[in-house]
């Protein structure tokens, strides 16, 4: 069999032959794939291990190969679109795999498009992304295969595991468009809770599960620069500090050689789960940049373009965002 | 022998409802029936010639598993089947040595085919001990006769058919649509097979013409499934 470049490929089967199919394909060479999960007899008080999503088994294989699995015994078909026979995609498959390898509990659910993005920052399923749903009293991430309109629920405990992705968040950012420094810089010597208010985002736009929260400017060396001395910032760097309840962003913009770039740094007295937390560099709501923090919550941005930017921070359940000038 | 049935009005509201291909969707799926019974006119005969000594062989088989059980069948079928370890090589061992020199153009379709005959009458089960295997094909058989076995194999054989041929039609099918009509397809023939055995009661010695009969009868199920409407 050639190995050279194998997608994954849905096989429609008949009714109750996933197995007989998988065990098939792997009698014949094929690499077969059949996600499975446990589910508790009751009448005969022990542990089936079912499909997971009945009547489709996936085989790694080229898409000239495709017909021949039609000779293997319960296949009826291969899944496709209008356009002919489709493989699954690599990073949906990849997801599946990691849930069904995983030890944590997992289920058939409903598939969703909309709904938080987030990615599990740590554990068995780390860097996995998904939707995040509800499961019981627990934190749920949905993965489904998009091409078959199936999904799979995985349990993962607390959402200190997970962090939001930027692109089911970038309406926040859109909400800021029209946000300028400006309207989130204090006055000199003044504190946040004196700040700007910002009004608040129309709930239809923002999910509802993610509190989204305004960072003022407390303190800019450009503008405070008796300050800026006191703070030991050195020159050509300015110094910026944005703020919001808990949390601190401490930001230095820094011009070498026409090239701008930003350090900094997030940090809370209660937060713990910092590290991991994901950061985002916008333009009228497009993303230009992204970066995760290390364990101390420091992160950076090279070859910053100059103008009006945003910061947008995603934590679990909580988006920070900002607007500074670079 | 070989009367085509009578369909009364029920059973026709039934098989309409087969090319039904949405649930709670009161619409036959008209690109389907247009795309089967093309199919069908382009086929003189349904089945291909070559399917009439397999299933006489069939036939003979069954019978020769009731009389003498399913390890003497098979030693009389295969030879050694000491490399039989399970399900798999039974059901491939069987096929291919029913199959053997029945066709000149490949029989892969035909052998699929028994192969998910033959899982259908022991349970639908992967991996199956030969003993446990033989016990339960001598069950089905006790139960079904040789007639329940070619009418799984009819049916089988039937859809298998249908999605090699319409190939082309089925992959251009979103998922969903694609789900829906493999199981149409699959009732369709489940009952077309189902309706065509029916003559089979008196059938004791399989002659040619009683096996011509039994796929005539076939297509005519199939065409009046069509034509209800």
């Amino acid at each position: 069999m050639n190995h050279a470049r194998l997608s994954w490929y849905a096989l429609h089967v008949r009714s109750r032959f996933e197995k007989i199919v998988a065990s098939n394909l792997s009698r014949r060479g094929f690499e077969a794939f059949l996600p499975t999960y446990k589910i508790r007899d009751r009448l005969n008080e022990r542990h089936l291990e079912i499909p997971l999503f009945p009547s489709y088994v996936f085989c790694g294989m080229q898409e000239a190969e495709a017909r021949l699995m039609l000779m293997i015994p319960g296949v009826m078909h291969i899944v496709g679109t209008g356009a002919g026979v489709k493989p699954v995609d690599e990073v949906e498959m990849a997801a599946v795999k990691l849930v069904v390898q995983s030890p944590l509990h997992y289920r058939p659910c409903r598939f969703r498009e909309a709904g938080q993005r987030v990615r599990v920052a740590e554990g068995a399923l780390h860097n996995l992304e998904g939707i995040l749903a509800e499961s019981g009293n627990k934190i749920g991430i949905v993965v489904g295969i998009s091409l078959l309109k199936v999904a799979v629920l995985v349990e993962i405990g607390d959402a200190s595991q997970v962090v939001a992705v930027s692109n089911t968040r970038t309406p926040v950012s859109r909400l800021l468009t029209a946000l300028k420094p400006s309207d989130l810089r204090n006055a000199p010597g003044q504190d946040a809770e004196g700040a700007i208010e910002m009004s608040p985002f129309p709930s239809s736009e923002v999910d509802r599960t993610i509190r989204c929260i305004p960072a003022t400017i407390v303190f800019d060396s450009s503008r405070q620069a008796s300050l800026a001395d006191a703070r030991g910032v050195p020159v050509p760097a300015r110094s910026l500090l944005l703020r919001t309840e808990d949390f601190d962003i401490h930001l230095q913009i820094r011009c070498e050689r026409g090239h701008k770039e930003i350090l900094g740094q997030i940090l809370s007295r209660r937060r713990k789960d910092l590290a991991r937390a994901r950061f985002h560099l916008l333009r009228n709501g497009e993303e230009l940049q992204a970066a995760t923090a290390d364990t101390l919550g420091e992160f950076n941005f090279t070859d910053v373009p100059e103008g009006d930017l945003n910061l947008q921070v995603d934590l679990p359940y909580l988006t920070i965002i900002g607007a500074l000038s670079a | 022998m070989g009367a085509i049935p009578s369909f009364s009005g029920r059973e026709g509201e039934k098989a309409l409802s087969d090319l039904q291909y949405k649930e709670g969707r009161k619409e036959p799926d008209f690109v389907l029936e247009m795309n089967l019974r093309q199919w069908m006119m382009a086929r003189p005969r349904l089945l291909d010639p070559e399917v009439q000594p397999l299933l006489k062989r069939l036939h003979e088989f069954a019978r020769h598993v009731q009389s003498a059980g399913f390890g003497r069948a098979l030693k009389n079928l295969a030879g050694d089947i000491a490399d039989c370890s399970g399900t798999p090589d039974l059901t491939e061992l069987i096929g291919e040595r029913l199959c053997q020199g029945i066709s000149a153009s490949g029989n892969a379709i035909e052998r699929k085919s028994l192969q998910e005959t033959l899982y259908f009458c022991t349970g639908i089960v992967p991996e199956l001990p030969p003993p446990e295997f033989g016990k339960r094909l001598e069950s089905f058989l006790a139960l079904s006769g040789s007639k329940g076995l070619i009418r799984l194999f009819l049916s089988a054989h039937l859809s298998n058919l249908i999605f090699t041929n319409l190939y082309d039609f089925l992959k251009a099918s979103p998922p969903d649509v694609l789900r829906t009509r493999t199981e149409a397809i699959e009732r369709i023939c489940r009952k077309a097979a189902v309706a065509a055995v029916r003559s089979l009661n008196t059938w004791s010695e399989p002659d040619p013409s009683a096996v011509a009969t039994l796929l005539s009868d076939l297509k005519a199920e199939m065409t009046r499934m069509m034509e209800i409407r």
